[in-house]
């Protein structure tokens, strides 16, 4: 009577007949394409993969490995408003939740996920093109070995064009958001972007920081705010050095805090001075970088692992030229705009 | 009223620590709460005073196992997992568990672990035979809070839950009835649905005589509300229905659409289990089971010929509706297996881990020993230059209020209960006026200037100290938020040199009542002092007052030299000023 195993999961599951991807282009409002070992170029299709990228981030990407004792979120959704869920033959997106971050697309390792009009799609492509696997043992090992080569491709191309408009889209969206649910946006941008990053767990007492990144520059505090009291970045962060040196010993000299905001606040706010104040008489410069900025770096495949670049205070408030440099064209977003590169007039 | 434990605030934190401990686990014959303590614990899943691994496992431990914190982690997991029907116990030993057959499909890969957990949350009900309670309602809690948000124009608020599903037999219809009626009448009465709640925690039995506290009541709600949420039922808005903001949950799609299939289901309870043929039970276990995985989207062709014929055993039961019971956790794990015709060996005690053996107890940081060595050494009067008209009317109301109390104590409380309700504009000129009548110059900060970040400042020739306030309307209690600020003004003091200060002279938070989570205020003033060598102490108004009743009726002051040194809590009475 003991018949229920994998085999009897109702999905099915698909690799490509023949190929391998080398390399993924994506295109702003179309679907990518994909350039396969064999010399041929296609549309992709979802290949419906047993433990989804797009949906469930690896473990890897999400621990420091310096600090293990650290109590971490669990929490490994890819899409932070969980609006992406398996189906029967391929990915599902619920277009009422999406909003278009397109961390799910940066995820997917065959480029089978693209954004248009500000959601994120799936691509159904040319299905002939693909082999189907019995969801037994055999055929959720054939796929995961594939699928291991396949997230070697590259990525290049623009995902999503940055516009006032798309922004304004997606800021709506991120404000609407719980705090959780930001906070797992960040996390995942800055994983994405080609960094170790984990968020605390909740209701640790002992450990108040949002979050913790590490790349092979950097280690660093995160702390993410997307009301309007950025103040309490700072305080927080001041906080977070303290515990982060008496209780796992990381001098504050080698911490690189980074405090991931909305938008870059008004040069009237004492925000500015304060960082300053900061840098002055402890030595601490924290860096400041925002949802906008980030997404922006994702959208076009871009990796960051310097933050002490976006060190902003009383003196420069703008983060454009360094975010610019690394896109390698200028931002085409007005001055200014939602606080995304600069302070709002 | 049912409680729920509440191991962990993320339900992604319960399923993870779930898959890690299938894989470690599935293999022995059986494991226990010591055994889940050290997956966890390794797999940086369970933390104890904010550490994981081997550290947390040595924190936690303690020889006296009800104060041991990893173990006692550890089995909450394990009843939450019970509760789930994804682990059961064996050998007929509380703390002996092996893996239910629904437990094995989460860790199936490709399972639909969300739809798993729907069906395991719908089959929690009580009373079952699996675990003892201390609350006796019979209730299957996830599809009573559902059907009641449905028939509450799809809300409810955390209050209303407590009273309404946690606290409702939802098997009698007149009592379900009974239930929604109170919480419509109440809708609007914010004040008598506190009074109500209160008069609940009372009634309740804690470990403590006169009931349970209103916090632990309040806390049980973490798990329902957390399952709510995951499984997509429900989103948060805030709703003024009770003449303020307060936050209620609202029924998706996803939940409405979950209330209508409930609707068209039948409910076995253990009471309509108990009364059937042998036959019949073992039907309902069959299909309990099955439907469940079905529901969760496993495919179920092999066994569908056995099922129809179990469907018929109990047709005049469930009358061609589909069921809604959850063998595993309802009924023992060796009748589900008989009925399910899954066997075991024998259990035996081999290939069990050892627990580490390492005992030590948290090392506790008093920072407040400076505070303990602060003494009155000398007289001190009021100084001329620091009087001002708020400072003779306070030095006047202490006079007036001896000659009717004679009683020091008292006079502090009447002036605390004075203030309990202060907005800043009250509260900072009474700490202005406090620390003038000890002795120094404090000037609180006019409104509108940006730069003077601080709420009020000691001002010195060499040693100024900002004071950061917080007034009872604020916080009642100070918090960690107030000694985040009292450094900010610390270093932005030092940086913009408004006033003179040095780096050893201390920086004060202020507020009305001493800090409620003392030992994470205390951690953190350490945690500062070792990073950025700065002294942060604080006070609560109870303390100033009596320094500033003893001065005006006694003339006793104290050193004022100790002020600018102090670091940690200054409990004032406790020195005898």
């Amino acid at each position: 009577m003991r018949t229920l195993t994998a085999s009897y999961v109702q999905s099915r599951i698909f690799i490509l007949k023949d190929a391998r991807s080398l390399s993924v282009t994506f295109n702003p409002e179309n679907e990518t394409v994909v350039k396969l070992d064999n010399g041929m170029y296609i549309r992709p299709s979802c290949i419906n993969c047993i433990e989804p990228r797009c949906m469930k981030m690896d473990d890897t990407d999400m621990g420091c490995a310096e600090f293990p004792e650290i109590a971490q979120n669990m929490n490994r959704d890819v899409c932070p408003v969980n609006a992406i869920k398996t189906g029967l033959e391929k990915i599902e997106i619920d277009d009422n939740k999406c909003i278009g971050c397109g961390l799910c697309a940066a995820s997917c390792p065959f480029g089978a996920i693209y954004l248009k009009s500000g959601k994120a799609k799936v691509s159904i492509g040319d299905r002939t093109n693909l082999e189907e696997l019995l969801v037994n043992a055999d055929g959720i090992k054939r796929q995961c070995d594939y699928i291991k080569h396949i997230a070697m491709s590259t990525k290049t191309g623009t995902m999503q064009q940055e516009s006032d408009h798309v922004i304004d889209a997606i800021y709506e969206n991120i404000k609407n958001m719980s705090q959780e649910e930001q906070n797992i946006l960040a996390r995942n941008l800055l994983v994405r972007l080609g960094n170790h990053a984990t968020l605390g767990r909740q209701g640790n007492v002992y450990m108040r920081m949002d979050g913790l990144y590490k790349n092979k520059m950097q280690f660093g505090i995160v702390e993410i705010e997307t009301g309007m009291d950025v103040l309490d970045v700072a305080r927080a962060i001041l906080d977070d050095i303290a515990v982060m040196n008496v209780r796992y010993g990381v001098d504050k000299s080698k911490n690189h805090p980074l405090a991931i905001i909305l938008g870059i606040p008004n040069k009237r706010t004492d925000y500015w001075q304060v960082i300053k104040d900061i840098k002055n008489i402890v030595d601490i410069p924290i860096s400041t970088i925002t949802f906008g900025a980030l997404l922006i770096l994702l959208w076009n495949n871009r990796k960051e692992n310097d933050f002490d670049k976006y060190y902003i205070d009383i003196d420069n408030s703008s983060i454009r030229k360094p975010i610019s440099a690394l896109a390698g064209r200028s931002i085409k977003l007005s001055e200014g705009f939602c606080g995304v590169l600069e302070n709002e007039k | 009223m049912i409680r729920f434990r509440n191991p962990s605030s993320s339900l992604e934190t319960i399923l993870v620590s779930f898959e890690r401990l299938y894989s470690e686990l599935k293999n022995k014959d059986y494991f226990d709460n010591d055994d889940i303590a050290i997956v966890l614990a390794k797999a940086n899943l369970m933390a104890s005073s904010g550490f994981i691994g081997d550290a947390a496992l040595s924190l936690g431990a303690n020889k006296d196992r009800s104060r041991d914190k990893t173990y006692n982690n550890a089995k909450m997991f394990a009843e939450i997992y019970r509760l789930l029907g994804l682990v059961s116990v064996v050998n007929d030993v509380s703390s002996n568990y092996r893996f239910t057959y629904i437990g094995e499909h989460m860790a199936v890969p490709g399972a639909n672990k969300k739809a798993i957990i729907e069906e395991c949350v719908l089959g929690m009900n009580n009373p079952n035979k699996i675990i003892d309670v201390s609350y006796d309602e019979s209730v299957r809690f996830f599809s009573c809070v559902l059907l009641t948000m449905n028939e509450l124009d799809g809300i409810i608020c955390r209050d209303e839950m407590i009273l309404g599903p946690m606290n409702v037999n939802d098997n009698s219809p007149s009592e379900f009835n009974k239930m929604l009626q109170y919480i419509k009448d109440v809708r609007g009465n914010y004040n008598k649905l506190q009074k109500d709640l209160e008069s609940l925690a009372k009634s309740l039995q804690g470990n403590k005589r006169g009931g349970m506290k209103l916090t632990s009541v309040k806390n049980c709600t973490r798990f329902p509300i957390s399952v709510l949420k995951y499984c997509d039922w429900v989103k948060n808005i805030n709703l003024n229905i009770y003449g303020r903001s307060v936050r209620f949950m609202k029924l998706t799609r996803h939940g409405y659409e979950t209330v209508e299939r409930l609707k068209k289901m039948k409910d076995i309870r253990l009471s309509d289990y108990e009364i059937c043929s042998d036959r019949q039970k073992q039907a309902l276990i069959r299909l309990g089971a099955f439907q469940m995985l079905v529901r969760a989207r496993f495919n179920l062709g092999s066994v569908e010929t056995e099922l129809e014929k179990d469907r018929e055993e109990v047709y005049d039961l469930l009358k061609g509706k589909e069921i809604l019971f959850s063998p595993y956790q309802t009924l023992e794990f060796s009748v589900v297996n008989k009925a399910m015709y899954i066997t075991f060996e024998a259990h035996s005690s081999e290939n069990k881990t050892k627990r580490l053996s390492c005992y030590s107890k948290t090392c506790e940081k008093a920072v407040s020993g400076k505070a303990e060595s602060m003494r009155m050494e000398k007289m001190v009067n009021l100084k001329k230059e620091l009087i001002t008209d708020e400072v003779l009317a306070f030095t006047e109301h202490v006079r007036v209020l001896y000659k009717s109390e004679k009683n020091r104590h008292k006079i502090i409380d009447n002036i605390l209960a004075e203030h309990i309700a202060d907005k800043k504009t009250e509260f900072y000129p009474l700490v202005e006026t406090l620390f003038r009548i000890i002795g120094v110059d404090c000037h609180k900060s006019r409104d509108g200037v940006n730069g003077e970040r601080w709420d009020a400042m000691i001002r010195d020739s060499e040693r100024s100290i900002p004071i950061e306030i917080k007034s009872p309307s604020e916080e009642m209690y100070i918090s960690i938020k107030a000694i985040r600020q009292a450094l900010e003004n610390k270093i932005i003091l030092l940086s913009r040199k408004t006033y003179k200060t040095d780096n050893v002279c201390s920086t004060y938070a202020v507020g009305y009542y001493p800090p409620n989570n003392r030992a994470e205020v205390l951690d953190l003033i350490s945690n500062i002092k070792d990073t950025y060598g700065y002294s942060i102490a604080v006070f609560d108004i109870a303390s100033l007052i009596n320094v500033a009743v003893n001065i005006i009726l006694f003339g006793k002051g104290i050193n004022i030299e100790k002020l600018y040194g102090l670091e940690g809590i200054v409990n004032i009475e406790d020195i005898n000023c």
